[in-house]
Parts: C-alpha cells; structure tokens; sequence
C-alpha cells in the first residue's frame, strides 16, 4: 500500500548513472555516494525499487525493474542492491543528527506511453549534493552496496 | 666508512614544479624528471644534517662542500615515487577526460572552475593512487580515495577554491571511526587531511 514502509528485512535497487561509476585498478565497478543522494528534483526522496515485490529469482526480479524503468538506461550504468534495515542503521549511527532514513512503497500507475512500476519506492529524509552532510549520507548508503548489475541487461 | 641513507627524503609536493613539469601538455620528458629528482636528493641530502654522508668528516670538508651522493636505495625509492605519481596522474587527467566526452554526449557539462580546482589539488599534492573521480549532477567533479577498512577523502570541487569534503578516519587505538564533513578551501582542506591522519590513502 503506498506510503507502507519497506521492512528492514527486504532490498531495495538504486539506478546509478554511468557518471557515478568508476573503476578501480581490477576494472571493478566503483559506486560512489553522489549516485544515492538526492537530485533538486527528488525533493530529497530519490527512487528506488522494492525487489520483495516481485516474485521470483533475484535476477527475474532485477529484470522486472529494468521492464518498468522510466528512464533509458545508460550504457556505463548499474543498479545497486541494498538491504534496507543495513541502510537505515549505517546513516543512523554515523550521522551527527542520527538521520533516520526510510523507505516507503510508492507505486507508479501507468503514465502516458510507460507502464505501471508497482515496486517503486522512495527513500525519504535524504539530503542532496549540495549539503555536505548530504554527500555523508551517500557515502554511507554506498557503503552498504551488497551487489551491482548492469543497468542494460546485455551491457 | 660510507654510512647508508635509511629513511627516505620527506616527500614534499608538488615534484613536478619542483622539476619544471608542465603537466597542461601531453608530453613530459620522465628521464629529465627522474634526473631533476635526483639532483633535489643529492643537494637536499647536502645540507640536511638529519641525512647520513658518504664523505663528510671535519669542518673542512663541509666548507669545500665534497659532492655527496644518495645512497642508490635513496635514490631509487625517489625514482619509484616520481614514477608512480606521474602514472597517477596521467590516470586522473584521462578519467577527467573520459566523464567530460560522456558529458558532452549525453548534453550536459562539467564545470570549468571544478575542474581547475581539482587540478590544482592534484597538482599540489604527492599521489600514487589516482582517486576515483564522479560527475555530480551540479556539474561539479567529486575525487574520492577510500580503503578496505571504511576510510575515506571524499571531496567535491565546488569551484572558487571550495571544497565540500567528507572524511572518514579510523582512529585505531579508541576503535572506532571519526567522521568530518563540511566546507573548507583548497590550502585548508590538506590540513584537514593531514588533521585526520588519511594522507597515506592517496599513496597507499
């Protein structure tokens, strides 16, 4: 039900744009916080989606999402999983106000030419790039990162 | 008896002006560089009383200055510095590249005071470890050097000499992790850095 808050118990997939991403000397994925904190439009809830939703294995859920995105994803970018209870505890207790950040299910009804999201998601009381502690909260969601895919399926 | 040179000369920034390096062009002459460096060693090893000689035994010869040389471990630990920041470097310069010809690609821009900053930074600053570098969705460029254990010098160029910062720093004897963030300007920030001990990520 929109609004419901996602349990800490479940995952969440972050869109990180191809800017975002670096690579270390192995040509590893390197994600850094700039891809977790929230953009001027976000209005410091930025989009997520709610794995648990779907069913099935990891990756048919993965590819669930990738069905439903709104944006067309770039050819460098991935998608972050997270856990959301790791998430919540790691801002938590390395913030100087202990942020509390949530999760709330915020299904998409179908819009012009794309189709419903149902598993959409925002994680809300996150501060932008343009607010250092914005930057802190985002290196600490990076540090969370469990597993990345890519954003296109086939590269 | 030639005493041998044990520590290693302070590594003091920037080697590349110290050696009349200009980084703004493609090229660079890496032997000449190498050779600069060497000259710096044998004339700060001179003077430095800290720094084992080869030769000097009275006040006599101290006046004549007798030519000291380095020890070859001296010299090469220099050479291997010079080497390893200059291939740093070069890496971050090409990463830079790399977001602006996405960025142009996909219409949008970098910020020219961002990037200057950041240069600058890097010039300014010994590195082995090229940072890993992020475009910001406000066109400014972000450096971060981070380890294993959760430390890290996240710094965003926010242009006219401003940096927004965040540091993580282990602090190994109390056993937890001190976490700074805020603004400072770019000569500010190397105090910061070197306040919270995590210099030695970018050359880890």
């Amino acid at each position: 039900m929109r609004g419901d808050q996602v349990p800490d118990d479940d995952h969440i997939l972050r869109y990180i744009g191809g800017r975002h991403v670096d690579q270390d000397e192995d040509g590893e994925p390197i994600i850094t916080g700039g891809g977790f904190i929230a953009r001027p439009r976000d209005d410091n809830k930025p989009s997520y989606n709610w794995l648990e939703y779907f069913d099935g294995t990891l990756e048919k859920r993965v590819q669930q999402v990738r069905a439903v995105a709104r944006i067309e994803y770039g050819a460098k970018a991935k998608l972050a999983r997270l856990n959301v209870g790791m998430v919540r505890q790691h801002v938590l207790e390395n913030t100087d106000d202990a942020r509390a950040v949530t999760v709330i299910h915020d299904p998409l009804n179908p819009q012009d030419d794309y189709p419903a999201d149902p598993s959409h998601a925002l994680m809300t009381n996150v501060p932008d790039e343009n607010d250092p502690e914005g930057e802190r909260v985002g290196d600490l969601i990076a540090q969370c990162v469990l597993e990345i895919f890519l954003a296109r399926e086939h590269g | 008896m030639p005493a041998s040179v044990v520590d290693p000369l302070p590594v003091t920034a920037p080697y590349y002006q110290q050696a009349g390096i200009n980084f703004e062009g493609d090229e660079w002459n890496l032997d000449a560089f190498i050779e600069q460096r060497r000259a710096q060693a044998r004339k700060k090893a001179r003077y430095d009383e800290s720094i084992p000689k080869t030769t000097v035994e009275s006040l006599t010869d101290l006046a004549a200055e007798p030519y000291v040389e380095p020890t070859e471990q001296h010299a090469r630990k220099q050479d291997d510095i010079a080497r390893k920041y200059l291939k740093a470097f070069r890496a971050a310069k090409a990463r830079i590249m790399e977001l602006k010809d996405d960025a142009r690609a996909e219409g949008y821009g970098v910020s020219a005071a961002s990037e200057n900053d950041l240069l600058a930074f890097l010039n300014g600053r010994v590195f082995t470890r090229r940072p890993f570098i992020t475009l910001l969705d406000n066109g400014n460029l972000r450096a971060l050097w981070k380890n294993a254990e959760g430390e890290q010098i996240g710094l965003q160029f926010r242009g006219g000499k401003q940096v927004q910062y965040v540091l993580f720093a282990r602090r190994k004897d109390e056993g937890f992790m001190a976490r700074a963030s805020g603004r400072d300007s770019l000569a500010g920030i190397e105090r910061q850095i070197e306040a919270h001990n995590l210099g030695r990520l970018m050359t880890a």
